[in-house]
């Protein structure tokens, strides 16, 4: 049969290319949805992914709002709790999870002209000021340099440490500028004045030992098992300089008189057990007990509610010059 | 053609694209595959130590992370001593965390890329480089610089995931009984090589080329956190690997495994090439101002027979370089 011209096609063959042209449209349609849920894993590994300024949306949900300044957020919140820690600080979750740790939160920001450096904040949720302090103080960096944003703050050269209230805080920097520094000082500032201001830090235990010979910034607290001893927790302790002999002060408040007294006893008879001896010499303190043990010298006491003492010192008179300044100290803050 | 033509024709290809969806819909599986289907076998890992290179040990004074490790490997006969042309070679970094480089965490991306480059250079037919750091993996090999610097020398980065690993025991060992360990790289590769940091370590009191095999570890490996010499000494015995590179330049010192400050570091210029594992970690303690003795897991790998703590009594080459 010879057609001439282009007759009008007929209802089925229009239904036909009608279906065929929608199922191209859905197939279209799938793999544009398919490809918006890409795996991540696809993009992760380049760099350049991680150091673009996040959607707007991001801000909202960033741990610390940094809206009007040059630091944006350049990786999503991350939260870890107990059961999870280890998978972002590894070896060092054991110090947080033995200090009443309850979460961590953290997130990475970068400044907006310099995308190759950046930082990280940790955001330590300890449930307690003596908590945060504890996990503070046990990482302390000697010689570092002493923030005054909280009481509670120091910095490296290339990160800033502090506590406010319940919270550690940790914000890590990936070098030594000066912007970064500048940064994280900003960071800070926002994160105190959203969480309560200035006036929910305080400092905690540093009047429980004297200031002569005290070497400054050394005071830490520790919650669990000091020294070895199950028994001790919630011990502060302060580092001293005793006519050129470091040593170690170390004191706990207890509930009551009597509760020191025991745990007193107790330590001294669990340092005996382990070999240490009673050193007949004279410390002028009541109730103290000098013993000898592994070439060192430990003085153990009780004052009022406080158990007290000097712990492995290297010099005898030393100990005794400090735990009679100890002991004195303490007589003094309990009757207050 | 006619319009019968045309109708019959248009319906073989509906068939044709409506059988082809069906299949592609029935052979389509939504779930992921199960990471440990067998529960009743346990792989072996092969010894990818060589006999002919025991004891060897190379301990390299210098700042250089590049120029150091290739004297270090020139001292002992040079990359081809350990990897013949057409091998391929499996480096196990520490990617563990998503920190930067300069904060000594992880393996240094120069390091890698120069070990790398000497692998690829005594004709190896390919290298990968691979590590579990658990928390986002890709993160932590994009931001310690070492995806980048692995894929610019030449070789492939194995994010790990669940299809990787496989259950393993370590022979008379106590801990690691049937536990996914990420085996495909490793069944894949003809020789090991360990490149770790000198670290202090809060639980194991170091981290170095022993503890560095716990990245090879999946599931909640933190459990073993509780005997963590145990769980080294039973490492040594998982992993022979064909020599370890163990980088001093910088060590860090407080604060480990993951430091965070500047000031955690301290230079101490040594790199560290050894056969022998044991003695790589005992050569390393004293970096960290500590003793071999000091390191319980030394002595308790060593009794595994995975090395000599002595260092001192194998084949030892002192160098200095810049």
């Amino acid at each position: 049969m010879e057609t001439t011209g282009h007759p009008r096609p007929g209802k089925t063959e229009t239904r036909l290319s009608a279906v065929i042209l929608a199922i191209l449209v859905m197939i279209g349609a799938g793999v544009y949805l398919r490809q918006s849920h890409i795996n991540p894993a696809v993009v992760a590994l380049r760099p350049e992914a991680h150091r673009h300024a996040l959607p707007p949306d991001l801000y909202q949900a960033a741990l610390i709002d940094t809206k009007g300044s040059r630091i944006a957020p350049f990786s999503p919140p991350e939260r870890f709790d107990p059961d999870t820690l280890y998978e972002k600080i590894n070896g060092r979750a054991d110090l947080y999870l033995s200090s009443g740790f309850v979460s961590l939160n953290t997130q990475r920001f970068t400044m907006d002209e310099t995308a190759g450096n950046w930082m990280e904040l940790f955001v330590y949720d300890m449930a307690t000021p003596e908590n945060a302090f504890s996990v503070f103080s046990m990482q302390r960096r000697e010689g570092a340099r002493t923030d005054d944003i909280v009481p509670n703050a120091y910095r490296t050269e290339n990160a800033l440490f502090m506590t406010h209230g319940n919270v550690y805080l940790e914000i890590i920097g990936t070098d030594a500028s000066e912007d970064l520094q500048q940064a994280m000082g900003l960071l800070a500032q926002v994160f105190v004045q959203t969480h309560g201001g200035t006036t929910a830090a305080r400092v905690l235990g540093a009047d429980l030992f004297p200031e002569d010979g005290l070497a400054p910034e050394s005071l830490q607290l520790i919650t669990a098992n000091a020294f070895g001893y199950e028994q001790l927790n919630q011990i502060y302790t302060c580092e001293y300089n005793i006519d050129g002999t470091r040593l170690t002060a170390f004191v706990s408040e207890r509930q009551n008189t009597e509760d020191a007294s025991v745990l007193s006893v107790e330590y001294q008879q669990t340092l005996l057990s382990y070999g240490a001896t009673v050193v007949d010499s004279s410390v002028s303190v009541d109730s103290a007990t000098v013993m000898h043990f592994f070439d060192t010298y430990e003085i153990v006491f009780s004052r009022g509610r406080y158990l007290a003492g000097v712990h492995e010192a290297g010099s005898l008179e030393a100990a005794k010059i400090l735990a009679r300044r100890l002991a004195g100290h303490l007589e003094v803050s309990d009757g207050k | 053609m006619d319009r019968r033509e045309f109708l019959g024709r248009c319906t073989r290809a509906g068939l044709s694209v409506t059988a082809a969806g069906a299949l592609g819909i029935g052979l389509y599986d939504g779930k992921p595959p199960e990471a440990f289907s067998d529960t009743t076998a346990s792989v072996k890992i092969p010894d990818f130590s060589i006999a002919e290179m025991k004891g060897r040990i190379c301990i390299a004074r210098g700042t250089d992370r590049s120029a150091t490790v290739r004297q270090a490997f020139e001292a002992l006969g040079g990359m081809k001593a350990f990897v013949k042309p057409g091998e391929r070679v499996l480096l196990k970094v520490n990617a563990a965390f998503a920190s930067p480089p300069a904060l000594g965490a992880t393996s240094h991306p120069d390091l890698v890329a120069s070990v790398v480059r000497l692998c690829i250079d005594a004709g190896a037919s390919r290298v990968t480089v691979t590590d579990n750091p658990i928390n986002d993996p890709a993160s932590c090999f994009a931001l310690t610089g070492i995806g980048a610097a692995v894929r610019q020398a030449g070789a492939d980065v194995v994010i790990p995931r669940a299809s990787l690993f496989q259950r393993f025991t370590v022979d008379k060992g106590r801990l690691i009984r049937d536990w996914p360990v990420l085996f495909d790289p490793l069944a894949r590769a003809d020789r090991i090589i360990g490149l770790a940091p000198v670290k202090d370590h809060h639980r194991s009191g170091a981290s170095m080329t022993l503890k560095n095999w716990y990245g090879l570890l999946g599931g909640r490996r933190n459990i073993f956190h509780q005997d963590i010499h145990t769980v080294i000494q039973e490492l040594a015995m998982m992993i022979r690997p064909t020599v370890v590179v163990l980088d001093g330049t910088t060590s860090m010192m407080t604060n480990g495994p993951t430091g965070g400050s500047l000031s955690d570091l301290k230079p101490t210029g040594t790199l560290v090439v050894s056969t022998d594992p044991v003695a790589a970690d005992a050569a390393g303690a004293t970096l960290l101002d500590k003793r071999p003795d000091d390191l319980p897991f030394i002595a308790k790998a060593q009794d595994a027979g995975a090395g000599i703590a002595d260092y001192r009594s194998l084949d030892l080459k002192e160098i200095q370089f810049g």
